[in-house]
């Protein structure tokens, strides 16, 4: 007797298409029908945030930065939105329409809120990234003689064609965007890996759930290591899919050989242009990938050599400019370089030390997360945990060799954090693996709190972020009409410097904020008048015999929320310029005045 | 990307973006939409166009992929043209444009031929279909008289 195949396996057969189309048409509608709830939440959140808007007020932020300035409603929408997400992701059969669309919500409340609410693009030190662009833009070329960025050049470059093709020529119009474009490119590069690991569609987006609502750091913004750590998790997700090793062999398996050619090239390319944008995550690919390599994750062997050798290949001939000018490694104390020395000169006020512990309250919760989701995983007996426990813990190396000037402790958490989150989402699974809408409130608990350590984390110093437009057009106007050879020097921190395409003309140090005065110890924790003149002509005579003097109110702000100089004294200070025939006014505004200064005058 | 008609789709919808891009970029447009439009062709096209040889069956990995891969390619395109001082974006873009459009537009011709070289089979089967449910109602009328007696 000759075994008949399966009723289920041929009813297909039995089904006429118009009652198939029927059926799917009736599924459809059914699945509507289930989703509409949900849906309307998400819905009635993004309408909540969005009129929410106009009544947001960024022009008086204190030292808690924006939290305290949002509405009510633009709290509530957002929390509809975390709900409706968890409500969404525990429905029986989730809707990955539905899915992607509380992400991008998501990502738009939480990096798009200042962007909307500003005319100018946040952090002053996007400006110097600014000013790479438009010098490329209007030269044509660069210099490496001029900074370290004309030597990895690649973002750079890449945005400025791309204001070619989009019409803006000058990224101030754009730039504020994109810390909504890579969180958003991240989050889907992020929930495509975690569906490579585990192939279940729910943990890939409570991976990139987590990813976006703990990205706390601020480095998502318009700037190269954004640009190369989205590259670069392309990077580690072609390698995962197409190049699995002994140990992974449960992944998509190991494809036919031209795919699998076609992956290594694809590598060499991502890794190339990585090499040719930023210094730092180069290095953290290739580690990566040495590890994947060596625990039997990934093949060939060799991809990893090859993959050192183009890092290697575009830092030799850098070799001594770095090691002049920063020093190849800071040390290998791991403490001292995990620290910012500068922070502890500072003595900020309640609101810039509660943002900072809910930055390392968010960072702990994420890790331990992490650790549940691997344990859990463990124990289950599955084999998904060791890819992103190993990428998660590369990362804290570079605290090991680098200061990265101060900021090496950041780099960590925003090179460990995508792997983080696929662990943090092992960890939010139910028990036995089935997800009911029961679970909804579990999840919108964790992620909930999640986001209440977010927002102080995140937005938490907006009051110095947040460039006025007059501060910006001051910054231009510097650059297009100051003498070439001149020096601009800064009464505080917080200026938009090397904005324009003329910046290499002028003098001073390259790093962020200087020259400025209260970097000068005797500016500091006093009062500030006509005295101090001399000694302001002093400092700016290091750098020339001619030169320009910035205040700013957001400068006013910065000294007053770290303590470096007590209230109204950069204001006196001002007005002792203004009134000494030694300075003239060069530019003026309501936020932003620039004073020139010559020598003999 | 496997299936053919999606890949058609995807294909017609990508040579449509880079179009519209080119023409506001040549029409020297100011507008939002053509930022956002330059925003998807530049994070869309160039890998798009180098991802047809490589399965991807899966639109989340693929979308995934293909902006990591156009964003390295508009990358080293760029860096290869400033440092050796051929900087012209112009001409740059319009290349890539085309190169890119070349190779959708061949894919799209691909997967046209795979869709109708499959066509008697999904007709054949199409009208199997039909035939197994009218056999099967005159079975079960022919059933239902020889109960009726």
């Amino acid at each position: 007797m000759t075994a008949s195949p399966p009723i289920h396996r041929l009813s297909w057969l039995a089904v006429p298409p118009a009652t198939a189309a029927a059926a799917q048409a009736s599924a459809a509608v059914r699945a509507l029908g289930r989703l509409a709830p949900t849906t309307a939440v998400g819905i009635a959140g993004v309408l909540l945030w969005a009129t929410s808007l106009g009544d947001i007020r960024v022009d008086s932020l204190g030292d808690y930065g924006l939290p305290p300035a949002l509405p009510v409603r633009w709290y509530a929408g957002l929390a509809l939105v975390v709900v409706g997400y968890a409500a969404a992701l525990c429905q029986r059969r989730p809707s990955p329409w539905l899915l992607a669309g509380f992400l991008t919500a998501t990502v738009v409340i939480l990096y798009g809120t200042v962007p909307l609410c500003t005319d100018v693009p946040h952090y002053p030190w996007v400006y110097k990234h600014i000013g790479v662009v438009r010098y490329i833009d209007v030269h044509g070329s660069i210099d490496p003689g001029i900074d370290i960025y004309h030597r990895w050049p690649g973002f750079f470059a890449v945005a400025a064609l791309f204001g070619q093709l989009a019409g803006q020529r000058n990224p101030v119009t754009y730039a504020a965007w994109a810390e909504v474009f890579f969180p958003l490119v991240q989050a889907g590069i992020v929930a495509a890996t975690a569906r490579t690991l585990t192939g279940r569609a729910r943990t890939a987006a409570t991976a990139a759930f987590l990813f976006v609502i703990t990205n706390w750091v601020g480095q998502s913004y318009f700037a190269p290591q954004a640009f190369g750590l989205t590259m670069g998790l392309g990077l580690y997700l072609v390698a995962l899919r197409f190049l699995t090793g002994p140990r992974s062999s449960h992944l998509a398996g190991t494809p036919p050989g031209p795919a699998r050619r076609a992956a290594i090239t694809i590598i060499c390319v991502l890794q190339a242009a990585v090499v040719v944008s930023h210094q730092l995550t180069p290095y953290l690919l290739v580690a990566g990938m040495g590890a994947l390599s060596a625990a039997g994750y990934v093949r060939p062997r060799w991809l990893t050599a090859v993959l050192a050798g183009l890092t290697l290949a575009w830092l030799v001939p850098n070799l001594g400019y770095v090691q002049h000018t920063f020093g190849l490694l800071s040390g290998t104390n791991p403490v001292a370089n995990a620290t910012n020395a500068h922070v502890h000169e500072f003595s900020p006020l309640p609101g810039k030390i509660f943002n900072a512990r809910a930055g390392y309250a968010l960072t702990v919760s994420v890790g331990l997360l992490a650790v549940i989701g691997a344990w859990r995983d463990l124990r289950r007996g599955n084999r998904v945990a060791g890819i992103p426990l190993l990428l998660a813990v590369v990362p804290v190396g570079i605290v090991f060799a680098q200061n990265y000037g101060g900021e090496a402790s950041l780099r960590v958490v925003l090179f460990a954090l995508p792997f983080a989150a696929v662990l943090g989402a092992l960890a939010l699974e139910p028990t036995g693996g089935v997800w009911r809408l029961r679970q909804a409130p579990r999840v919108s608990a964790v992620t909930g709190a999640l986001v209440a350590m977010f927002l102080p984390a995140f937005t938490g110093q907006e009051e110095i972020n947040i460039m006025t437009p007059d501060t910006v057009r001051a910054a231009d106007y510097f650059d297009a009409h100051a003498e070439a050879g001149s020096v601009l020097l800064l009464a505080g921190p917080d200026f938009p410097l090397r904005y324009g395409p003329r910046y290499p003309e002028f003098r001073g140090p390259s790093s962020d904020d200087d020259p400025n005065l209260l970097h000068t110890a005797g500016f500091r924790h006093r009062q500030l008048g006509a005295a101090d003149l001399d000694g302001v002509v002093a400092v700016l005579r290091q750098y020339s015999t001619h030169g320009y003097l910035a205040f700013t109110t957001s400068q006013e702000v910065y000294a007053e929320v770290f303590g470096l100089a007590p209230p109204g004294a950069l204001g006196s200070l001002e007005q002792a310029v203004a009134r000494s025939p030694r300075f003239q006014a060069f530019f003026t505004s309501p936020t932003a005045r620039i004073y020139s200064y010559q020598a003999g005058r | 990307m496997i299936e053919p008609r999606r890949r058609c789709a995807v294909d017609c919808a990508l040579l449509a973006l880079a179009a519209l891009t080119l023409l506001m970029a040549l029409s020297g447009t100011h507008s939002p939409v053509r930022a956002v439009l330059a925003v998807l062709a530049a994070a869309l096209l160039p890998g798009a166009a180098a991802l047809t040889t490589l399965r991807l069956d899966d639109a989340l990995t693929w979308l995934a992929v293909t902006v990591s891969v156009s964003l390295a390619m508009l990358t080293l395109l760029a860096v290869v043209t400033v440092e050796v001082g051929w900087w012209n974006p112009t001409a740059l873009l319009l290349c890539l444009g085309l190169a890119s459009g070349g190779v959708l537009a061949w894919d799209l011709r691909r997967a046209l031929g795979e869709l109708s070289a499959t066509a008697p089979d999904r007709r054949r089967e199409h009208e199997r279909h039909h035939e197994h449910g009218q056999r099967r109602e005159h079975g079960q009328r022919h059933e239902h008289e020889r109960r009726q007696g």
